[in-house]
């Protein structure tokens, strides 16, 4: 089990837009301190990864990568977005794109949380309970009043290759090409890595989407491709 | 081209039809504002005929008829930014996108070209509007764009099938943009960026602002013209203390008049940029149905706060919805009562 916790930013918190209103009431926002709303989203989605850990095995990607001798890498940590320096999956290049609304956690699971950020080890089973029944609600996009509805929406800018269900989960991969001293060997590395993920893309949906009995969406990103402020 | 200008304009007056006769579409259910035409002409390209007619049965008021042509990309309408990245080996290999990057960038190596690329996809919603416009502009006219832009609108399939050049044209405008310019919030050509920092690029320039540039790279063809931010629009109950007072300020009802009326102007075409301020789901949104053989497909919910878009109006329904080409698909607009700030761009080109 990966025991960090790491934290997503304020500022991306306010860009998303929680329900702020229903997380006072909550008592998991206080006016603009956001301190506590951090914490329990970084515990909740460490359970929620090492959750996907144990079902999905998202290491089992790296390896095909490896034993298929595709001429890509990993991004280090600098070039990684805020997302994917968030994840605790074990994988150099899947993660998960989705945020997390901890507003919508009954008050008795937000006091669980708040349990668990002082005595983890004790509250073990029971933050798997509460993640692997509720993480359907609580990565879903709501815009307030569409109810009942599904939609696409946009993660990042208004670019259909960020274009996803509202309720799906989301995992995003990302990796780099290597360079090389001939064009053609370069454009066509390019080309290969974009057509196996392209098929693997159906095949890991499909099944992961089995596995957790939930809609999936996987998107593959070049570097170069990746920036979610797009226009 | 064989010295032929294929594709003409159809003109709605002479058609043997009336509007009231055409089938209602109930996922629209709205009438369509008719516009006037542009030159009249013999219809002699009866495939065009075809599509223009069964878009106005769709309630389809259909500006941008050019882009619903049969063509072998049956799902494009319109110029697609998109496809920098999904056909980005394709272009990397075309000796005319070479030749134009080139143009303008001599020492491009293939990295720096495939990243110049991809900063249009992230970018070049302006850029594709803008290409929109000039494709309308020239309707009838390809040997004009032949002759102003250096290659042909559009190439041919041996089956007939027609493939509209709009990677082109956006990028030859991208590239005129930057070739003397840092690109946007940093010191940096979009060249050396691509060896910097490829995601600050990203939160660059739409292309719709510091139009400028516009009307000199129509000057750099030959051309005449010009693209202007004519209009803008604040959400009344939240902008109305700040911006009241600012010059071309407007009511968010009077916009559509204003659409109305240039959509009635053959010689104008217009560009609308939504969104793009710091707000969140909670705070509106703008709403897209994507527009697919007439059948209202998907329904997708855009934040404002994550970008602002720009994308070509192709006309208006009787209660305000607007029909847009964006990304090369065509689609129906419909903007919350929440979202803040609407810009309408005029493109004339003489």
């Amino acid at each position: 089990m990966n025991d960090e916790l790491k934290y997503l930013s304020i500022e991306e918190i306010k860009k998303v837009g929680i329900d702020k209103k229903l997380a006072a009431e909550k008592k998991i926002l206080n006016s603009d301190d956001y301190n506590l709303y951090l914490q329990i989203q970084a515990l909740y989605k460490k359970v929620f990864d090492n959750y996907l850990n144990q079902k999905i095995n998202p290491n089992s990607l790296d390896q095909k990568i490896i034993n298929n001798n595709l001429k890509i890498r990993c991004l280090n940590k600098e070039e990684k977005n805020i997302y994917q320096n968030w994840s605790s999956l074990d994988s150099n290049y899947l993660y998960v794109r989705n945020f997390f609304y901890m507003e919508r956690l009954s008050i008795e699971d937000i006091t669980v949380l708040k349990q668990a950020l002082v005595e983890e080890e004790k509250y073990k089973k029971e933050l798997l309970d509460i993640v692997s029944k509720t993480f359907k609600e609580v990565i879903k996009v709501n815009f307030k009043d569409i109810k009942n509805q599904r939609y696409r929406v946009f993660y990042g800018g208004m670019n259909p290759i960020y274009e996803f269900y509202n309720d799906s989960l989301v995992l995003f991969m990302n990796y780099k090409i290597l360079p090389q001293d001939d064009d053609n060997t370069y454009i066509n590395n390019k080309s290969e890595a974009a057509n196996y993920f392209n098929y693997l893309k159906q095949d890991m949906e499909k099944k992961i989407s089995d596995i957790l009995k939930c809609n999936v969406e996987v998107s593959f990103y070049d570097f170069k491709f990746q920036g979610e402020n797009v226009k | 081209m064989n010295g032929i200008n294929k594709i003409k304009r159809p003109d709605i007056n002479n058609l043997n039809f009336s509007q009231n006769n055409l089938s209602i579409n109930s996922n629209i259910n709205n009438k369509v504002e008719m516009m006037s035409s542009g030159d009249i002409e013999n219809i002699s390209f009866f495939d065009i005929l075809d599509d223009f007619i069964d878009s106005l049965k769709k309630n389809i008021l259909n500006k941008y008829y050019i882009f619903s042509i049969n063509s072998n990309r049956t799902d494009q309408f319109g110029a697609n930014q998109g496809t920098f990245v999904t056909d980005n080996a394709k272009l990397l290999k075309d000796s005319k996108v070479k030749e134009i990057i080139k143009t303008y960038f001599p020492e491009a190596t293939i990295e720096q070209m495939e990243q110049l690329l991809i900063s249009i996809n992230n970018v070049g919603c302006g850029y594709a509007a803008l290409t929109n416009s000039i494709f309308c502009h020239f309707t009838g006219k390809e040997e004009e764009f032949e002759e102003a832009f250096g290659f042909p609108m559009y190439t041919e399939d041996e089956n007939g099938n027609i493939n509209f050049n709009y990677e082109y044209l956006m990028l030859d405008i991208f590239c005129f943009k930057y070739k003397d310019n840092s690109a946007a919030g940093t010191d940096l050509s979009p060249l050396e960026l691509t060896l910097e920092d490829p995601e600050t690029y990203t939160e660059g320039s739409t292309g719709m602002d510091e139009l400028d540039y516009f009307e000199a790279y129509l000057q750099s063809k030959g051309l005449d013209g010009s693209a202007k931010l004519e209009y803008f629009v604040f959400n009344a109950e939240i902008y109305d203390e700040y911006y009241s007072d600012t010059e071309n300020y407007h009511k968010i009802d009077e916009i559509y008049t204003f659409i109305r009326d240039k959509l009635k102007d053959s010689s104008e075409e217009i560009i609308i940029n939504v969104g793009g301020g710091q707000f969140s789901q909670n705070d509106g949104y703008w709403t897209l149905y994507e527009y697919n053989n007439g059948e209202n497909d998907e329904k997708k919910i855009v934040n404002p706060g994550s970008a602002g878009h720009a994308m070509s109006v192709v006309g208006i329904t009787e209660d305000n919805k607007l029909i847009v080409s964006s990304w090369g698909k065509q689609y129906i607009l419909e903007v919350s009562s929440e979202e803040l700030l609407k810009m309408i761009t005029v493109v004339n080109i003489n």
